[in-house]
């Protein structure tokens, strides 16, 4: 822990008082090297939820006192190839939260106001800090799987995601883990706990992985 | 990705989430044949986030967490390494 200066909200950034912030397993892989450097010292935390404090002087998007998230994507240049085909994800100039930045293990954090996102009413605030990352994620993952109506789909090394129970559009669900202890926190109905010589009794049409091992 | 590209059906596709994995092992080619797709994610696009913020509100999705003050950060940290 240290203290440091609160941030101030430059041209269209927000500045947020955190009311929560998620751990994912990105900040693990951050916070011990596994990913290379970006930022030192770094405040780590990419799921923050929190209340909008004040705002820079070309920020008009929230009033103060909206509730808003911060994730992954801090900025991207919104100019290049990959912004311009709606691929943002990919763009070369982009920030992260918590990595080339700083992020929302803190009272404090800064974001653009357009790479900030109104959350829902129905959630509290420790509630929909998972959503951030672990949940818009695993939601781009499901859509590049191209899941069908009647597909059916296999989870393998879900972490953050490993207590959800899936339902999309009517497809069956195969949770997979080579972990004891995340197949009794997932519940045992529809998880396999394969050896990795073990193959289960049905084939799945998709598989979303998060395992770490390749 | 050996594990889930062998139960894979034909035309299947296996994603991959991770921002970090180690080191793909080397597979037989039969894995992969059948035109089977592997890809990965990388990062979001912010439409991603807005519409998945709009269905888990819809759905809705219940998370359950444990709370851990700021303070006790590292503790988190260790306790989520702990359930790899």
């Amino acid at each position: 822990m240290a203290d440091i200066p609160t941030p101030e909200p430059l041209g269209d950034q927000v500045l947020v008082r955190v009311k929560a912030c998620g751990v994912c397993r990105t900040d693990l892989h951050i916070v011990e090297g596994e990913l290379k450097p970006r930022k030192s010292p770094l405040v780590p935390g990419h799921q923050v939820v929190g209340v909008i404090q004040k705002m820079g002087p070309e920020a008009h998007r929230f009033p103060v006192g909206a509730r808003v998230g911060i994730a992954w994507l801090h900025q991207t240049d919104g100019v290049c190839e990959y912004c311009s085909a709606g691929k943002e994800n990919l763009c070369p100039q982009a920030t992260f939260t918590g990595y080339t930045v700083d992020g929302g293990y803190a009272e404090y954090a800064v974001a653009p106001e357009a790479f900030v996102y109104p959350i829902p009413e129905s959630f509290s605030d420790v509630d929909a800090a998972p959503l951030l990352c672990a949940g818009i994620i695993g939601f781009r993952a499901l859509r590049l799987s191209a899941i069908q109506p009647g597909g059916r789909l296999g989870f393998y090394g879900f972490g953050a995601r490993r207590t959800w129970r899936y339902r999309w559009r009517g497809t069956g669900v195969l949770k997979c883990t080579c972990s004891r202890v995340t197949q009794r926190i997932s519940g045992s109905r529809s998880t396999w706990a394969p050896s990795r010589q073990d193959t289960p009794a049905v084939n799945i049409r998709t598989g979303a992985e998060t395992a770490r091992a390749g | 990705m050996p594990v889930a590209l062998k139960v894979l059906k034909k035309g299947g596709t296996l994603v991959l989430a991770g921002i970090h994995m180690s080191t793909i092992p080397a597979m037989d080619y039969n894995l992969l044949y059948w035109e089977r797709v592997v890809r990965s994610v990388a990062n979001n696009t912010r439409q991603d986030g807005e519409d998945f913020l709009r269905v888990a509100a819809e759905i809705p999705i219940r998370t359950k967490v444990q709370t851990f003050p700021l303070a006790e950060a590292n503790r988190a940290s260790t306790r989520s390494r702990a359930t790899r």
